[in-house]
């Protein structure tokens, strides 16, 4: 009695990894080379409202159902934000008529010289889809920290003044506002095109 | 291709770009102790991103404009490969050009994630036989108070200064990235 128990019991289990092997299979079989971090499950990621460029808030959960791309930089940046903000331009192109399904948002991290208006044309010459936004130091912390992104203003020698180290990486969302992937700052356009794909047919 | 010489009597020609790449023939002198000319330092692939400036044209007055860390006007990159043949070590210690109130030679390092920008404090080394490449998310001449729009297939005028061969005009072009 006890032994049929036993022999049941590990039919089932046989069967139920069987199953699970079998949905593995089906899992890797679909996952695409991806270029980023996944993150699985999404880690829960923060409301904010920043400032637009009409002075409205905006945050990624205007963006509902849309994967929401966030780079945080700022327009002075010569070097790294430019390249990064060009990248994601020409994954948008890659994406073609699925572009509209992502919104990219640049966070300017140097609130005293970015005002929202001129992040927000900063971001738009890269994509005509992109926005720009920007907000205090206070608030700017608070995003920030909760979406794990470093920033600090850092007074240097020359002409520059100071200027903001910051993290390189770009976060993206997936459509229920969860933190899904992160793409270190040498990630291609076509890497990025690929991943937001596979992000768009899950 | 321009002739560096060391001596006063030699002619210095203004540099011109050759397609994209630009050769320096440094000579050790012009007397009898002339050596083989051959192109010991070469600037290659030269180039500029593109950078809008808002309301193009319309000079600000000094002391309005938006500050971009100097003066007004925005701020962007220039990029390029260093290519030595042997002969002398050589340094960039500086560069010029005039679309832009200020420029400096900085490095762009991320680590751990983190981008940081700082100043070159000693220009560039360029050890004899060696290939330093000026890339985006490494060195760059950091061109900053942008005067006008850099649109992609623009041409701007560069300056190198050299510890060695002194100053070289590039015509760096402008690209997209
Ligand atoms: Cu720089």
């Amino acid at each position: 009695m006890i032994r049929t128990r036993f022999l049941l019991a590990g039919a089932a289990l046989a069967l139920l990894a069987a199953l699970a092997a079998v949905a593995v299979g089906i899992r890797l079989a679909a996952l695409p080379e991806l270029h980023g971090t996944l993150l699985d499950p999404p880690l829960p990621a923060a409301e904010f409202a920043l400032t637009s460029a009409d002075g409205g808030a905006v945050g990624p959960q205007d963006f509902r159902g849309r994967l929401v791309v966030l780079f945080f930089g700022f327009t002075n940046c010569p070097d790294v934000c430019p390249l990064t903000m060009h990248r994601l331009g020409s994954a948008m192109e890659e994406l073609g008529d699925r572009a509209d399904q992502v919104q990219v948002i640049l966070v300017s991290v140097d609130p005293e010289r970015d005002p929202p208006a001129k992040v927000d044309e900063y971001a738009k010459r890269f994509h005509p889809s992109f926005i720009g936004v920007t907000g205090s130091d206070d608030e700017l912390r608070t995003v920030t920290s909760s979406y794990g992104i470093y920033y600090a203003r850092t007074e240097v020698e020359g002409a520059l003044g100071y200027t903001v180290d910051h993290s390189a990486s770009t976060l993206v969302l997936d459509r229920n506002g969860g933190l899904r992937m992160i793409w270190p700052f040498d990630t291609t356009p076509e890497g990025m095109a690929s991943d937001l794909r596979y992000l768009i047919r899950r | 291709m321009t002739r560096h010489g060391s001596s006063n009597h030699c002619l210095r020609l203004p540099a011109t770009a050759a397609g994209l790449s630009l050769a320096l023939i440094a000579m050790a002198g012009c007397g009898a102790t002339e050596r083989p000319a051959g192109p010991e330092l070469e600037v290659e692939d030269v180039w500029v991103r593109a950078v809008a400036v808002a309301g193009d044209a319309v000079a600000p007055e000094p002391g309005t404009g938006h500050p971009s860390g100097h003066g007004a006007g925005p701020n962007t990159a220039a990029y390029l490969t260093l290519r030595s043949h042997g002969g002398e070590a050589d340094r960039l210690v500086d560069a010029a050009t005039e679309v832009a109130s200020a420029v400096e030679l900085h490095r762009t390092e991320v680590v751990d994630g983190v981008m940081r920008m700082r100043q070159v404090e000693d220009g560039v080394p360029i050890a004899p036989g060696s290939t330093v490449e000026l890339r985006p998310g490494g060195l760059h001449i950091m061109l900053m108070g942008v005067s006008r729009t850099l649109a992609p297939g623009d041409r701007v005028d560069l300056t190198l200064h050299f510890e060695r061969a002194g100053p070289v005009t590039a015509k760096a072009e402008v690209r997209e990235r």
